[in-house]
């Protein structure tokens, strides 16, 4: 089966409305941007479109930048949303840098661009070097010279090709002995400034813009577009190829701009020259209008001899050395956090100031990395992670330097290695701020089978305790499949009244109202989407939250499955396991829950609200029954006076807020373990227990 | 007459499905139908039990009385995808199934009273079935509906009182599938449709 990937991204302040929030929806190839003013938000589908990918389970990845949405769908084409007056509008945008590679450049077998190479002037010309010039300030005309190549060439002073340690700036100079109306204040090029060679070091490049992605087409197409512009001598014709497999497959917002990574290896028609994106982060310019997003070079042309300059505000490229597999990219603080398979690393500014094209560091923060990119969850200004060998949480020290530490080293990692790396793989990971819990949902894409399964950390407790969602129907759907922020204070529409001086306007006898947006408040920040089948090729999903409090999941979908909790202690052994121990008593204390009574629909009154608390004792570290050593279930929560309603009204008040029992344990053994189980749709709110036990004096 | 004018109603009335409409929403091969004590015998009238259709493990399509004795229904040659039953008002058991992609309905046809099969059109998908009234007062003008999506994506429907031989459209979609169809506690014939176009 098709495995149809599901995923969510939260999109804050579309079109820089205030407190609005879209959720963005990919379930395989397609997207919808869903408007959460609208409830059901499943009915609030404003946009859809199926992207095109070569892939059949493409990861899309989203970024906010400003108010408009950026998508990275592993084509050169990257996407941008926009949210204007009501309505979506697409823009779509290639990544664009300055051609700071060249092409490969040989002539008579020597390589024009390496070593002693860089000197050597050619006496014919060939499309690679004369593209490499026009790269390296050879692209311009002078005054009174239309093409300086070709001044050089035919010219009385060199007779050559330039090679690619010239640099026609230095033959740039005005001529003082011009009369006024020869511009003697303009440069011209003075070719016998150049029959000397100046070295091997190669003459600054970049003067074309080419497409980062498909390089050698965009070549071609820039430098007859210079030939025609300036009617310059030697059209160039044949260049490599050099295209990169794909596009950016993960994109993220820093410092005001947007980075682009998860490039491929793979290049059609390479050179030597052709980079390997895999470990490059494009960033664009400090992103001012939409399509600033997309020019990830600098403004001034680096082969000029009057405005050289890189800018603060300018875009470029940085290498990550030895970054493998590039999965995610994370705004954390004042720094991006790149995420690779082999290791995190850090891009930022140098010092106190912020990033900028002028100022930039690249630090190795650990060796652990990961490939489950949805796992990573930013929590107050820390990063937690799921990888091969644990989950691991990235966070500066008390000195501020940045180190990711264990988890599950000491807590879960047994359970932790029991999750298969296909689960792990979709995992999907956020944290709600409001609760203080990490949440993880895996076993949560649409071909699994048994529950979804939710892994939450809790960080007041710094406990993890895992929970099962389960299904109704052959042990498949519904399923819980990814989770979207939704803060409890968002915009909501509401319907405002019309008053004309002081007075409400009414039509017909009707209150005249208009649509507006208002803060609405909630009490949970995260939602659920949830797959209710795969039939036809096609997911068919809602949003779901815990807030049934009859302790069903689904109760929508054939009265649903029970939920219920269990809590199983570590093993208690008074501080002695070699002796045997008794527990004559146990007592337990929970929160009374019920609230009323109703009618069964044969005139008895049954409780609303039932709880319910079985406790099962475990004995000596088995983990079965089969030796015995497991006592039977008991009721620890009882009412010791029956309580006798007057009627379904009766609010069931009989003063009590806890219920204490005190139970017999029957058993013996070394160590002691409870099983606390809920029943069936019933509550269970254990305040908690004391022991009395009794430890044998024998060994 | 579940459909006057042969259209959807211009205001929708959305409730919840009534009694075994209500069961196994996502399931396309379980279909539950409130039905008589037993086949041809609607002394109890047609809502006297749940009755429930699925494909048991030899395949074959087996429907059961909450209270009684099930029997196969369709014995099947292919793989059932898609099962729905109801009764007409004399308690005959039909039923709307897809074998191996082929929609078919399995009806008592009055013109020689006798249960035919007829495939329907290729590209049908997810055919459903109910009788739309089961209250007594209301046998009159009760019908067996069947509805489904077509190829195109729209749905559309035929009814018993035509011999199911008149298609007639509702809504042009585009749709997927249909989840459920079945009277509802606003005691209007009431459709759940997933939305979309499927990737076929």
């Amino acid at each position: 089966m098709l495995e149809r990937i599901i995923r969510t991204y939260s999109w804050v302040n579309p079109g820089g409305v205030e407190n609005l929030r879209f959720i963005v929806v990919q379930v395989g190839r397609t997207i919808q941007i869903i408007n959460t003013t609208t409830e059901p938000y499943s009915a609030g589908i404003i946009y859809q479109e199926t992207l095109p990918s070569s892939e059949d389970n493409p990861r899309f990845s989203f970024a906010t930048i400003g108010s408009d949405l950026v998508v990275a769908i592993d084509e050169p084409d990257l996407l941008l949303y926009s949210y204007e007056e009501g309505v979506i509008k697409k823009r779509t945008g290639r990544l664009k840098i300055r051609d700071m590679f060249g092409v490969e450049d040989i002539w008579n077998g020597q390589d024009l661009t390496e070593g002693l190479g860089l000197l050597v002037r050619p006496t014919s010309p060939t499309d690679a070097h004369i593209y490499n010039l026009r790269n390296q300030t050879w692209a311009l005309p002078a005054y009174q010279t239309t093409d300086r190549i070709r001044t050089m060439a035919t010219g009385w002073a060199v007779g050559k090709f330039p090679s690619n340690s010239d640099n026609s700036n230095y033959a740039l100079a005005p001529d003082p002995a011009a009369k006024s109306k020869y511009s003697p204040q303009t440069d011209r090029f003075w070719q016998a400034s150049m029959v000397q060679p100046v070295g091997t070091h190669r003459a600054p490049m970049g003067h074309f813009i080419i497409d980062a992605l498909h390089r050698g087409q965009s070549r071609l197409a820039e430098a007859a577009y210079l030939r025609a512009l300036h009617g310059l001598s030697y059209p160039i014709n044949d260049l490599p190829f050099d295209s990169t497999k794909g596009g950016a497959r993960f994109v993220a917002e820093y410092a005001g701009r947007v980075f682009y990574s998860g490039f491929s290896d793979i290049v059609y028609g390479p050179d030597s020259k052709s980079p390997k994106l895999s470990s490059y982060v494009l960033f664009s310019q400090l992103v001012r209008t939409p399509d600033d997003a997309f020019k990830c070079y600098q403004d001034g042309d680096p082969t000029s001899k009057d405005l050289p300059d890189l800018l603060d505000t300018d875009g470029g490229f940085i290498r990550l050395s030895g970054a493998s597999n590039i999965c995610a990219m994370m705004n954390l603080g004042k720094s991006l956090m790149v995420f690779a398979e082999n290791g995190v690393w850090m891009i930022s500014g140098n010092g106190d100031d912020g990033f900028t094209a002028n100022n930039q560091m690249v630090t190795k923060i650990t060796e652990r990395g990961t490939k489950y990119s949805d796992t990573i969850v930013t929590v107050d200004g820390t990063a937690m992670y799921w990888s091969e060998d644990g989950i691991y949480h990235l966070r500066q020290n008390e000195y501020g330097d940045w180190g990711a530490s264990s988890l599950t080293e000491d807590t879960i990692q047994s359970f932790y290695e029991d999750i298969s790396s296909e689960e792990r793989l979709y995992c999907k990971g956020l944290y709600d701020s409001y609760d203080k819990k990490v949440r993880w949902v895996y076993n949560n894409f649409v071909g699994a089978v048994g529950p979804s399964k939710e892994l939450v950390f809790d960080i007041q407790l710094g406990a993890f305790y895992p929970n099962e969602i389960g299904t109704v129907v052959g042990g498949k759907f519904p399923r819980v499949c990814s989770m979207v922020l939704i803060p409890p204070y968002r915009v909501g529409k509401a319907q405002e009244e019309i008053t004309y001086m002081g007075e409400g306007i009414t039509y017909n006898g009707e209150e005249v109202t208009y649509p507006s947006l208002i803060p609405v408040s909630g009490t949970k920040e995260i939602i659920y989407l949830s797959a209710y089948s795969f039939d036809f090729g096609f997911v068919d999903y809602g949003f779901t939250t815990y807030q049934n409090i009859d302790f069903r999941d689904w109760p929508e979908v054939d009265g649903g499955v029970d939920a219920e909790a269990v809590l199983i202690t570590g093993y208690l052994s008074g501080g002695d396991a070699s002796r045997n121990k008794q527990v004559p008593y146990i007592s337990f204390h929970l929160e009374r829950t019920e609230r009323g009574f109703k009618d069964d629909g044969t005139g008895n009154l049954v409780p609303e609200g039932e709880s319910s608390c079985l406790v099962q004792a475990q004995w000596s570290w088995n983990n079965s029954p089969n030796n015995g050593k497991w006592g039977e279930p008991f009721q620890a929560y009882r009412y010791k006076r029956l309580y006798s309603p007057y009627g379904p009204s009766d609010n069931f008040d009989n003063g009590e807020a806890i219920i204490s029992t005190r139970n017999k344990l029957r058993g013996i053994g070394k160590a002691l373990s409870l099983k606390i189980t809920s029943e069936p749709y019933k509550d269970l709110r254990l305040v908690g227990w004391s022991i009395s036990m009794d430890m044998n004096s024998n060994v | 007459m579940a459909l006057p004018d042969n259209e959807l109603s211009s205001s929708p009335v959305p409730g919840k499905f009534l009694s075994a409409g209500s069961a196994a929403l996502l399931e396309r091969t379980v279909d539950y139908e409130d039905g008589p004590i037993a086949e041809q015998d609607v002394s109890m009238g047609l809502a006297y039990q749940v009755w429930k259709a699925f494909v048991n493990e030899e395949g074959d399509i087996w429907v059961q009385p909450s209270e009684g004795v099930g029997r196969t229904l369709i014995s099947a040659s292919g793989e059932i995808t898609d099962v729905s039953i109801a009764f007409n008002q004399n308690g005959d058991l039909h039923c709307a199934y897809v074998e191996d992609g082929v929609a078919r309905l399995y009806w008592y046809d009055s013109s020689v009273n006798s249960f035919v099969t007829t495939d329907l059109e290729a590209g049908v998908r997810t055919p459903k079935i109910t009788m739309d009234e089961k209250r007594p007062s209301q046998q009159n003008s009760s019908d067996i509906i069947l509805s489904y999506i077509k190829a195109d994506n729209g749905l559309y429907y035929r009814q018993q009182r035509d011999r199911f031989q008149i298609e007639r459209p509702l809504h042009p979609g585009p749709f997927v599938m249909i989840r459920q169809m079945y009277m509802n506690t606003g005691w209007r014939l009431q459709w759940l449709l997933v939305p979309g176009v499927p990737i076929l």
